[in-house]
């Protein structure tokens, strides 16, 4: 080991193991808020997936509005995409606190449970459900997670040999220390990547030094630069609207046939009535949406932004390689395994940490403290989040406060695990781990008897049933190690 | 004796550990303030450029910081460079 590694190895094992306890919770959220939107269809299975033509969704979208959002100046259409079905339609006053329901097919709204759905895990994921506070907590781990990284790569600076080298066989240490470096190696541009680019996002949070300079503080300065806004005043006068068809229609002369997927209108009902429509960013890398801006009376173009700063674009660039809406179904796959495989290799570096500590016979209330956290930060998560999926299936669909309950869930979930895990000591992992894949392998069931069954959830029941293999496969390393 | 020398030993661990995160958190945090600072006032670009720009480089003052902090011989040595720079790069930002 060179010189830097020496100095670092403290920062790499004690840094890497204590911020592993919500880094690897991170990391797994992340890998699931991939698939946001097919999980948020899973947790509704109200919902069906029968195609809807786009124009066909803004005639249904319009008519409900009218019906139910006459007197609210906002209204919102998400038209169905390949990833989420349903037309969505919200009205208000407030653009965060508008009324939302998704149409079915004949354009009856659709009686949906309250869930967080998917968006539960990104929101994990980016702040810990913790708000402002949250996302600077989130910001400082993937700090360290950057110098654990770099440090890591001074450490075991062998890459090439680390990377052709596992022995599964070898004593436990030593396999786990294999396991950590080759899957570390492996995935190095991807934890590279994703840190960086996580850090780069929050950093707004908790380094406002370019807000205070450059727009006296204001948060909503920068994009406001950034992001052509073309609105007017209500003119107080009521006047008929256009179709929203035919805004749609103008919507995709522009960006092309299936590009539009959101429809906004402001002072709905009014003469100075505006209609604005988003184009999808899931075909490029900026995660910019190019958007146009009609008369919604006359449907004249009002404005139109299909460029960017450069700037902006390379920023967006990076948030874009971060929540990777581009590239399909393939780019969201390699995401997904690269995701658990770098909690994978936190956990195997925490397993490497731990044994070290018991062969030195070193079992106190600290080691146990260690034990516990380490645990439950792995296997505990895993219980955590079949436990948040498990019970958008068993908690009665008209339940008040439901989708507190979920969330409730998954924090019960993850309390228990750490619970046992402080308990029983380094037992605990497998039967946790245990307990995950049978749950994970019953997953399919629960969706099968409770509503679900199309093509989308049976892909996610299939996932499940992998992913608890290979964890049913992975606790024979922990029985040998109970031995 | 042995215990008292050891507990000795260890506290004086823990508080060389203790100021070499101070020393990456407030002088990586001072570091990337007065960075940006003097970035804003210097480059000749608009507003909404600098912003994005500045924003893309936030992750790397504090990485460097935090890395040197731990590479560095003592946290005072550390402390000093860190903070002269971040000074540096103050000044620099308020000359414009």
């Amino acid at each position: 080991m060179n010189a830097l590694g020496k100095a670092w190895l403290g920062l790499h094992a004690w840094g890497g193991m204590l911020f592993s306890w919500l880094l690897v919770p991170i990391f797994v959220a992340g890998s699931l808020a991939v698939f946001e939107p097919e999980i948020g269809h899973w947790m509704r299975p109200e919902i069906d997936v029968a195609p809807i033509a786009p124009s066909l969704a803004a005639d249904l979208a319009e008519r409900r509005l009218h019906e139910v959002g006459e007197a609210a100046p906002l209204w919102r259409v998400r038209l169905p995409t390949p990833r989420e079905a349903g037309v969505g339609v919200s009205w208000g006053a407030q653009p965060r606190q508008l009324t939302e329901e998704v149409l079915a097919a004949d354009g009856r709204p659709v009686p949906l449970r309250a869930t967080h759905g998917g968006h539960f895990f990104t929101d994990f994921h980016a702040e810990l459900m913790l708000g402002k506070s949250g996302r600077w907590i989130v910001g400082v781990i993937g700090i360290v997670m950057l110098a654990a990284i770099v440090s890591g790569i001074f450490i075991h600076h062998r890459i090439l040999r680390d990377f052709f080298t596992f022995r599964p066989r070898a004593n436990r240490r030593r396999a786990w220390l294999d396991a950590h470096n080759l899957i570390g190696v492996a995935t190095l541009p991807f934890l590279l990547l994703i840190t960086y680019s996580g850090v780069m996002i929050l950093a707004d949070t908790f380094m406002p030094a370019a807000t205070q300079a450059l727009y006296d503080g204001k948060p909503g300065g920068p994009r406001a630069d950034a992001v052509k806004a073309f609105s007017r005043k209500a003119s107080g006068e009521p006047a008929a609207m256009l179709p929203l068809r035919e805004h749609l229609a103008a919507a995709e002369r522009i960006f092309g046939p299936g590009k539009v997927t959101s429809l906004t209108v402001r002072l709905a009902g009014d003469r100075h009535a505006l209609v604005q429509a988003h184009r999808t960013v899931d075909d490029r890398l900026g995660a910019v949406a190019d958007h146009v801006t009609f008369d919604a009376v006359t449907g004249a173009l009002l404005g139109q932004q299909l460029s960017w700063n450069p700037m902006t674009y390379a920023y967006r660039a990076q948030v874009g390689l971060h929540v990777a809406h581009f590239g399909g179904p393939v780019v969201r796959w390699v995401y997904f395994v690269s995701g658990l495989l770098g909690a994978a290799m936190m956990a195997a570096g925490t397993l490497v940490f731990l044994r070290k500590r018991r062969q030195r016979h070193d079992t106190g209330a600290v080691s146990r403290v260690l034990e516990g956290c380490g645990c439950a930060s792995v296997a505990g998560i895993l219980l955590a989040c079949l436990a948040y999926l498990g019970s958008n299936r068993l908690l009665p669909a008209g339940l008040p406060s439901r989708d507190a309950w979920e969330v409730a869930a998954f924090f019960a979930a993850w309390v228990l695990a750490l619970g046992h895990a402080l308990w029983r000591g380094f037992p605990a992992w497998r039967g946790q781990l245990l307990l995950a894949g049978w749950l994970a392998l019953l997953l399919p069931v629960l969706d099968l008897t409770t509503g679900g069954g199309d093509a989308w959830r049976l892909a996610l029941d299939a996932t499940a049933v992998v992913c608890g293999g290979l964890l049913l496969a992975a606790t024979r390393f922990f029985r040998k190690e109970s031995s | 004796m042995n215990a008292n020398s050891s507990s000795g030993t260890g506290r004086a661990a823990w508080r060389a550990i203790s100021s070499r995160i101070l020393v990456a958190a407030v002088g990586g945090y001072a570091l990337c303030w007065s960075l940006f600072l003097a970035l804003c006032a210097w480059l000749p670009y608009e507003k909404v450029t600098l912003w994005y720009l500045t924003g893309q480089l936030a992750p790397l003052p504090f990485l460097f910081s935090l890395l040197a902090a731990f590479a560095a011989r003592s946290a005072g040595r550390m402390a000093a460079w860190i903070f002269g720079l971040a000074g540096l790069f103050y000044l620099l930002g308020r000359l414009a």
